[in-house]
């Protein structure tokens, strides 16, 4: 039976590849990583510091589908016009999540404020984020406590991204993050 | 929060210049547009006059066409496209760096554009309160002077240097500066833009004097002759009347005579009453321009004997080496390429959630993790916590 399905942003999926090895992820939470061509287009390059200079790293998203970490797929025609309706209220990555999510009936993973509000006004259920999807990682392959830090850290210095304050999974983050955590928490 | 009251016949007439602008951009013709899209040149046409709706199909596809964020061919708003208008009438056909420079234009005006929608989406007015444009009788250096310590005056300035100027132009005289890479040998472009008021772009490729230089030059042209499109070059076969003038300005405005004077003096006094090339790159550092503008200054003041720029050169000074043998570090200069007011304005709306994190890194011209960067950066303060790490001043909580 094929893993369900869901619908990443692009700010979600390049919090993933900075993680290493995104594949990993996609493999143990057993999902089936879907990302629109519009957001794949919107996730950029990652930050990486060597002696202190910092560099910038691209991310080629074509690789990440080769070892089956992500599906990039394409808008049907029947999801075009809310796409583009969407598209007057939030930029293109994340109008295009959404539309496929609403019309397809597909969960979305989104960290984003704008466009967790857009999903409930949708009638989407509550999208899962970046904190979520990691902890749920880092529980099924049992990592302790240095090494959950070593990803998060990789995940905050890579990609920049800190921990939306209303994130359910904060708690979690912020203790493994400080090293405080006792990996009860 | 999102204006939603706009008129629809005014979204539908932005939509067709956006995307009229759009394909001039690309560099399509609207004969390959057309075949492109499947449908007929006169149904392109009569989709960028705004006669004809384009449908969501073929939007997504000219966006794509384009290479354009659908999302930004949707703003409700027109483009302002007047600014490229204006400098097409300035700009001479056929010059080496026209085409250089008309693409500097199309930049500023993305920028302008890309404002006037984080104001739009925020419900509120640029900073700074427009002066009216100066009459004066005749461009020469003696007004020159007398408009620079007439500003100095109103502005609070005092006859120091000013170590903050980009900030005072932007907050206190209400300029959009923002700092593009242009052709060389340009040092910066103003233009007055509807709603937005006087935008100037500096050249980031000269060095940070040289900026400070030609703001305070377009300045001048903001305040004595807005009505026109100016492009400023670093050198003239012939210097029009206005370029003098807004050099005098510059001149006057960033090294005032009585407070220049007093410092001049006070440093030959304490230096035996030699005049050393340490004084003048002292003097330089404080009033935060170039070795040849200070000289020039110090020059048509009387303190120096004229051609003493050109001796130091003959004698192989170096500026730049003396400056760094001697010791001031260079002058501070916000060199980003937004205004600060821009920057905190998108950050403020990213943080209510009123823009995604993706628009975020659009309107700041980068990628989502140089946005996640810059929003910390912008967020920082100059305050430490306990532990001795730097402060974080949350925007949503400090305001929700």
């Amino acid at each position: 039976m094929p893993n369900p399905p869901l619908l990443l942003d692009a700010c979600v999926t390049i919090n993933l590849v900075a993680a290493d090895p995104v594949h990993q992820i996609a493999r143990s939470i057993g999902l089936n990583c879907l990302v629109t061509r519009q957001a794949a287009n919107e996730v950029g390059h990652l930050r990486d510091t060597t002696d202190g200079e910092t560099r910038v790293t691209p991310v080629n998203l074509t690789d990440h589908v080769r070892t089956g970490a992500f599906e990039i797929i394409d808008l049907a025609p029947g999801e075009i016009s809310l796409f583009v309706e969407l598209a007057s209220l939030v930029d293109d990555g994340e109008a295009s999540t959404i539309a496929a999510a609403v019309k397809r009936g597909i969960p979305l993973a989104t960290d984003d404020r704008k466009a967790r509000r857009l999903c409930a006004e949708r009638g989407l259920d509550l999208p899962t984020g970046t904190v979520t999807l990691i902890r749920r990682y880092c529980e099924a392959q049992a990592l302790d406590h240095a090494h959950v830090s070593d990803l998060l850290q990789r995940i905050s210095s890579r990609a920049g991204f800190q921990a939306p304050r209303s994130d359910p999974d904060l708690k979690w983050w912020n203790d493994h993050q400080s090293g405080t955590s006792n990996g009860d928490s | 929060m999102p204006d939603d009251t706009q008129d629809p016949a005014e979204q539908s007439t932005s939509l067709a210049s956006r995307l009229r602008t759009a394909r001039e951009a690309s560099g399509l013709t609207q004969a390959q547009v057309a075949a492109e899209l499947g449908v007929s040149r006169p149904l392109l046409i009569a989709i960028e006059k705004g006669t004809r709706e384009a449908s969501p199909h073929e939007l997504a596809r000219l966006a794509e066409i384009y290479r354009a964020s659908l999302s930004e061919l949707l703003r409700p708003t027109p483009p302002p496209a007047a600014i490229g208008a204006r400098f097409r009438a300035v700009i001479p056909a056929g010059r080496r760096d026209t085409d250089d420079l008309s693409s500097a234009v199309d930049e500023l005006q993305r920028r302008a554009d890309d404002y006037l929608d984080l104001l739009r989406i925020s419900g509120t007015e640029p900073p700074g309160r427009p002066e009216p444009v100066r009459s004066l009788p005749a461009l020469d250096s003696r007004r020159a002077e007398d408009l620079a310590t007439e500003e100095r005056n109103r502005l609070g300035l005092g006859d120091g240097s000013i170590r903050q100027l980009r900030e005072v132009l932007e907050i206190e005289v209400g300029l959009r500066v923002f700092v593009l890479p242009l052709p060389s040998p340009i040092a910066g472009l103003f233009v007055i833009a509807d709603a937005l008021g006087g935008c100037v772009a500096v050249n980031s490729r000269h060095p940070d004097e040289r900026q400070r230089w030609t703001l305070a030059h377009e300045y001048a042209h903001y305040l004595a002759n807005r009505d026109r499109a100016e492009v400023t070059r670093l050198s003239y076969l012939r210097q029009p009347e206005s370029e003098y003038f807004a050099d005098a300005f510059a001149a006057n405005f960033l090294m005032p005579r009585s407070g220049l004077s007093r410092r001049f003096h006070e440093l030959k006094r304490t230096n035996s009453d030699r005049v050393t090339p340490s004084i003048l790159v002292q003097l330089a550092h404080t009033y935060g321009v170039s070795l040849q503008a200070l000289s020039g200054r110090l020059e048509d003041l009387g303190l120096i004997p004229a051609g003493t720029w050109e001796r130091l050169l003959e004698r192989n000074f170096q500026p730049r080496l003396a400056a760094r043998m001697l010791g001031p570090e260079q002058p501070e200069q916000a060199s980003d390429a937004l205004p600060l007011h821009y920057r905190l304005l998108a950050a403020q709306l990213y943080a209510d959630g009123d823009i995604t994190e993706t628009q975020f890194a659009h309107y700041l011209h980068t990628d989502i993790v140089g946005a996640r960067r810059a929003y910390a950066e912008l967020t920082e303060t100059a305050d430490v916590a306990n532990d001795g790490s730097p402060q974080i001043l949350d925007l949503a909580e400090a305001t929700g």
